[in-house]
């Protein structure tokens, strides 16, 4: 039972392992179309695409040989102490994060500092689970400070918005 | 400039008011975030970069240098204290110095960490104030042949001597070389995987990038977890070593400063490294090596010592040659050209403030860390207490701030999210970020060197071979390539033979 399971554990990591060598892979082969368009130049005098290209391509090369341990090695690549890198792990928070932040970025000069920044920092504390009066105390205390700090402190200037602040 | 005349300079910058505060800050700010476990000194220094674009060149690298110092010395209270070490570099402190909190020592663990993390800094600063000037002059005949062949073997050390797979490590370092091409060409200065961007014709920013992978993903990663971390309820008494712990931990401080001064100044080395390496030898000279892991001072005076005495040594290829060794410094590298400052042969002629500054505020900045350290550590105990709840919204939104505040830019949050991402990816999969990070601010210089090399010698790559000192750090990387797979071929045969 334990080999079944250690068996099923080092398919499941290398299955993972190969996910990532496809990326890579297509990363690399990305790169080196983009850089032949530019141009390899000649030894004496290289072109701008000589240096992405080989570097890509190395990167593929690694990527392949990466592929090759995997298959050629007859027990699985250890790569990490869990098969599943996601158990017990509340990763859709993450999810809820990078949402908010990509939202942030959208909103941040239309809506200004103030407004935008409040609305991130509320999401983030209310992730956290912390109740609904903390977090509004929180994300305004925290508004507030980073604008004192960063606007007069450290004389950095922060997106206004269409209302001025 | 003679040393002693060297030294009085640097003092004389340094001991300026404002650069003092600069160091203490610096110190207070490094320490803090050192005491948290997840956040090294990478994401230390991305984080908190933007904090000194306002300042003048001497006055933030002063900053960013305390914040550096500080970060590995709070690292090791966290070590200590709650068996999480605060950085890389003191995962070795853990298995003793966690010991010896639980029998009671906490604070002759902590003392000893400071008291030879200083005596190892102070030393490691002597050796870069010695070495620094003479080893300027000699990189002066350096062309580009020599730095072409020079930043190919730290490519080759730090996927060598990377923790993990070193495949894996030599995939992130070309992959950080790939993202160095972004942008405009360096000799013609043809877009290159621009996309039209507007905001790449300069390149991916170095700040924003680390930020997401050293201290967003950070947060990511923590984010999903649900445990805090537990600080062990002791009575922290006793900082001060007793003369049974000098007695005990001296020669360990001492191996310890010589084996991290050595390591420092290698490339892909540095206090990471040391720390472990001296963790061993320590075991291994020991008379009875079945004490470490159990509360022995030896494992906690020696990597300690060997972490500072690298910090210290590890600024000496960065600022002689430009060439950083590790990705701390290749991040304070991206500081000092943000703020126009080329580390190089040349700058201790033509930024002698920002050299001689930098020197005298570390002597200053290791003793600041010595007095802040001992009597404020139960305040870094109470920062350990703060829930993650709170702190990594704040760290989120530091980082957001930062991001933006280099160039007024909501492009570079993007970039910072997109790194941010890469990250907690790249750490699931198990690729280590620091290589990336490496190849990236590597890149540049490596391919404007080889560019600069054929173009001299009309496409012929004898160059590399007909210089003496090119051809020595390409042997140097041929062997250290074959090496492996040497092993691997005779470990093979070695089975066949068996079977």
């Amino acid at each position: 039972m334990a080999e079944k399971t250690d068996d099923r554990a080092g398919k499941l990591k290398n299955k993972r392992e190969i996910i990532g060598i496809i990326g890579w892979l297509l990363i690399a082969a990305f790169v080196m179309i983009s850089s032949w368009n530019l141009g390899l130049g000649e030894y004496k005098n290289l072109g701008p695409g000589f240096f992405p290209f080989w570097s890509a391509l190395l990167l593929g090369a690694l990527a392949l040989s990466m592929m090759g341990t995997i298959y050629l090695q007859k027990e699985a690549v250890a790569i990490g102490r869990e098969a599943d890198i996601w158990k017990d792990l509340t990763w859709h928070k993450n999810v809820i994060v990078v949402t908010a932040l990509i939202v942030y970025c959208v909103v941040l000069t239309w809506l200004g500092y103030i407004l935008s920044t409040m609305g991130l920092m509320i999401i983030l504390f209310y992730v956290g689970r912390m109740k609904p009066w903390a977090v509004i105390a929180a994300s305004l205390l925290a508004v507030l400070l980073s604008y004192c700090l960063f606007l007069y402190g450290l004389k950095t200037p922060l997106p206004r918005g269409i209302w001025f602040f | 400039m003679d040393a002693l005349q060297g030294l009085l300079y640097a003092f004389s910058v340094a001991l300026q008011p404002d650069n003092l505060v600069l160091v203490f800050v610096g110190c207070v700010l490094g320490t803090l975030v050192g005491v948290l476990p997840g956040i090294g000194p990478v994401g230390a220094i991305s984080i908190l970069l933007p904090l000194t674009f306002q300042l003048p060149p001497a006055g933030s690298i002063i900053m960013l240098a305390g914040i550096y110092y500080g970060v590995m010395y709070g690292g090791s209270t966290t070590s200590i204290l709650v068996n999480v070490p605060g950085e890389t570099a003191s995962v070795v402190t853990c298995m003793d110095g966690y010991a010896m909190a639980r029998q009671g020592r906490a604070g002759s663990a902590l003392g000893i960490a400071a008291f030879g993390s200083f005596i190892a800094g102070t030393i490691g600063l002597i050796g870069l104030q010695f070495i620094a000037e003479p080893l300027s002059v000699i990189a002066l005949k350096f062309g580009p042949p020599e730095y072409f062949a020079i930043i190919l073997l730290g490519f080759i050390f730090i996927s060598y001597l990377s923790l993990g797979s070193m495949l894996k490590a030599g995939m992130m370092a070309f992959l950080g070389l790939t993202l160095s091409s972004v942008g405009l060409d360096p000799i013609n200065a043809q877009q290159r995987m621009t996309f039209g961007v507007l905001s790449l014709y300069e390149g991916i920013g170095i700040a924003p990038m680390a930020m997401g992978l050293f201290g967003v993903a950070e947060v990511f990663n923590s984010m999903e977890k649900a445990a805090s971390v537990k600080v062990l309820k002791v009575k922290i008494k006793n900082l001060f070593p007793t003369k049974l712990d000098w007695l005990q931990a001296k020669w360990a401080i001492a191996r310890g400063t010589l084996i991290g001064f050595l390591l420092g100044i290698l490339p892909g080395g540095g206090p990471v490294l040391s720390t472990f390496f001296a963790y061993g030898v320590e075991k291994r000279v020991a008379k009875n090596p079945e004490r470490f892991g159990k509360g022995a001072i030896e494992g906690v005076a020696a990597p300690e010592a060997a972490n500072n005495a690298a910090t210290s040594t590890s600024f000496i290829p960065l600022l002689t040659l430009g060439i950083p060794p590790n990705v701390v410094l290749a991040v304070l590298y991206g500081a000092f050209l943000i703020h126009g400052v080329a580390p190089g042969p040349l700058l201790i002629k033509e930024h002698p403030d920002v050299f001689w500054g930098l020197l005298g505020s570390m002597y200053i900045g290791n003793v600041v860390l010595l007095i802040l350290n001992l009597p404020l550590i139960p305040l870094w105990v109470q920062v350990l207490r703060i829930p993650d709840k709170i702190l990594y919204p704040l760290i989120l939104l530091f980082c957001v701030i930062g991001a933006y505040s280099i160039n007024n830019n909501v492009f570079d949050i993007i970039v910072m999210v997109i790194f941010g991402i890469a990250g907690y990816l790249f750490k699931k999969f198990g690729y280590e970020a620091a290589p990336l990070i490496l190849g990236f601010v590597l890149g540049p210089m490596f391919e404007v060197n080889l560019r600069r090399s054929l173009l001299i010698s009309q496409g012929s790559f004898s160059i590399f071979f007909t210089r003496p000192i090119a051809l020595g750090a390409i042997i140097v990387c041929a062997i250290l390539v074959l090496l492996p797979l040497y092993k691997a071929f005779s470990k093979k045969k070695g089975h066949a033979v068996i079977n």
